[in-house]
């Protein structure tokens, strides 16, 4: 049987794309995921630049996300001139990324993710019906709003995050300002997670490598070493030995992979099913109530997984907030050094890895940015290729509807990675 | 007041809204201006009446100024593309149902001439930048 199935525009991914499937019977003929990215421009907006300036200016690389990418950069400058920084301003950091992983989360649960399993076009429409969840998720969303300007200051991009530490930081009184908000959203993501667990999920488990950052003792924001579900388990600085970037004809973006090996899989479930212990033992017990237990591999799903993620970031700004001392001082010294740095952190999509050479000046000679998405790229079209086979019964609309579904599974930030995002779904 | 500057200052006009948002908060230090994604307006929209400034692709020459009251219907479906994609027509539309709208609400858009990596708005959109301005201050004197 020969069908053509021709969509011009993924909505609801941050950013825009494009995706390309040739379906011929049962089988998939050609599948393309492309990005279009403004080719390594940030990489080579930064050269040149002191190494100081390095948060400041990759914050702006993403509007939703721009917490992650300061802290992989602060982590690769301090990295770079061998400082650490611990105790309070760490946790500081911390701090701050819950507020982005709320804020991320949410929108991507309730704006972007849900009105596909309930059957709206959009959130909008969803709004129409659905008014008290797009409140309670807007009402989520601005705590993790509230948290990151507190901490980063009220500009077009957080400004107060600095290498070695802050500008300024808070006083406990500021912090305890927002704990009634976050005990409420505390509760509330426990209410989201059990919500959307209700939804129906395509039978559709994955054999994904996970890759995460790993710091040994905590469910990551920060760390010094990746691992995988693969027994990858180096330090930060050999992600080039273990994985690599790839230029791919039909898109402007590099596409990373494991070396000989090929695609993994970053991001919600890859945290989740390589941290699963180090949850809190309610949000542990809550994953077994919902049925995804320790391990999600179900792309779908994600949905879920982001929601008890969601929980745990109020959980952990609870924590911050409740053993909060004010630092001595709101930074460390930053002396310059000739040398390479390495950082890898969370951001809500995924493993951001950044990697500077800085001269004796603090000038910085090169950068390299791999974004989440970049790295989720080739999984994406593994799914794609899956998923197919066994549903091209499915009617034109019901599937193409599925296939973006599971493309919006990642969230990806298209924006931190590329440009335009059409869907092209072409059946001979 | 309240002026709502959006964009991304990494491609190049698409910076326009943000641009246009700075000078007119140095100017009028007393107008409530704000920055953000398009969703952060659904936080943003009180009871004042607001203005929205924002690049847009809406196939006409570079520098074209649309001024369109969103107050009783929505941004014309040409005229809400930006690299944001849930756009800032979507962030409208969603205060709207959700009855969060005040009484007086426009968008000032700005046909964009390059979206591409870049940190300069191109010379139409930087006069349009100018003028819209110069419009905004001159009506709140």
């Amino acid at each position: 049987m020969s069908r053509t199935i021709s969509v011009d525009y993924l909505a609801r991914v941050e950013g825009e794309g494009a995706m390309y499937l040739e379906i011929e019977d049962d089988q998939v003929k050609d599948l393309q995921f492309r990005i279009f990215e403004p080719p390594r421009f940030f990489e080579a907006f930064m050269r040149g630049r002191h190494f100081t300036e390095a948060p400041d200016l990759t914050a702006r690389i993403c509007g939703i996300c721009p917490i992650a990418y300061q802290m992989s950069a602060v982590a690769a400058m301090e990295d770079a001139i061998g400082v650490q920084v611990d105790g309070s301003l760490h946790e500081l950091r911390r701090l701050i990324y819950c507020g982005e992983w709320i804020e991320s989360h949410v929108l991507h649960v309730y704006l972007l993710h849900a009105p596909d399993f309930l059957g709206y076009e959009s959130a909008i429409h969803m709004a129409a019906d659905h008014k008290e969840v797009v409140e309670r998720g807007l009402r989520m969303k601005k705590i993790g709003n509230d948290l990151v300007t507190l901490l980063g200051g009220r500009e077009i991009h957080p400004i107060n995050v600095r290498v070695g530490g802050f500008y300024r930081t808070p006083t406990r009184t500021e912090l305890e300002s927002l704990v009634p908000d976050l005990e409420w959203g505390y509760q509330a993501a426990v209410e989201t997670a059990r919500f959307v667990a209700g939804f129906e999920f395509p039978d559709f488990d994955r054999p994904y490598e996970f890759v995460s950052t790993d710091n040994g003792v905590r469910y990551p924001f920060m760390g010094d070493r990746i691992i995988s579900s693969g027994g990858i388990d180096i330090p930060a600085r050999e992600w080039n030995d273990v994985f690599e970037e790839l230029h791919v004809e039909r898109s402007n973006a590099l596409h990373a992979r494991i070396k000989e090996r090929g695609a993994y899989h970053v991001g919600p479930m890859a945290r989740y099913s390589l941290h699963f212990e180090k949850l809190p033992a309610e949000l542990q017990a809550l994953g077994h109530e919902l049925g995804v237990g320790g391990e999600c591999r179900n792309p779908y799903k994600s949905i879920i997984i982001r929601s008890i993620e969601t929980a745990l970031a109020y959980r952990i700004a609870l924590d911050v907030i409740d053993a909060y001392e004010r630092p001595v001082a709101p930074a460390i010294p930053t002396p310059a050094a000739a040398a390479e740095g390495h950082g890898v952190s969370e951001a809500p999509r995924g493993l951001l890895y950044h990697r500077y050479l800085i001269d004796a000046g603090g000038l910085i000679t090169d950068a390299q940015i791999t974004p989440p998405t970049s790295q989720n790229q080739l999984s994406i079209e593994e799914d794609l290729r899956a998923y197919i086979p066994g549903r091209t019964h499915l009617d034109d609309d019901t599937l193409q509807w599925q296939l973006e579904q599971a493309i919006r599974g990642y969230d990806p930030c298209i924006s931190c990675a590329t440009h335009f995002l059409d869907l092209t779904v072409k059946r001979t | 007041m309240l002026v709502v500057g959006v964009g991304n200052e990494f491609r190049t006009d698409d910076a326009a809204g943000i641009e246009a948002a700075r000078r007119i908060k140095r100017l009028l230090p007393s107008v409530d201006v704000r920055w953000g994604e398009p969703l952060d307006l659904l936080e943003f929209l009180g009871t004042e009446p607001t203005v929205i400034i924002d690049a847009v692709v809406g196939g006409c020459e570079p520098g074209t100024i649309h001024r369109v009251d969103v107050s009783s219907s929505p941004i014309p479906p040409g005229l809400a593309a930006s690299t944001h994609n849930l756009g800032i027509g979507d962030a409208i539309e969603l205060a709207r149902t959700l009855g969060r709208l005040p009484a007086s609400i426009s968008v000032y858009g700005i046909e964009a001439g390059s979206v591409a990596a870049g940190t300069e708005l191109t010379p139409p959109v930087a006069e349009a930048v100018d003028a819209v301005v110069r419009e905004l201050v001159d009506a709140h004197a």
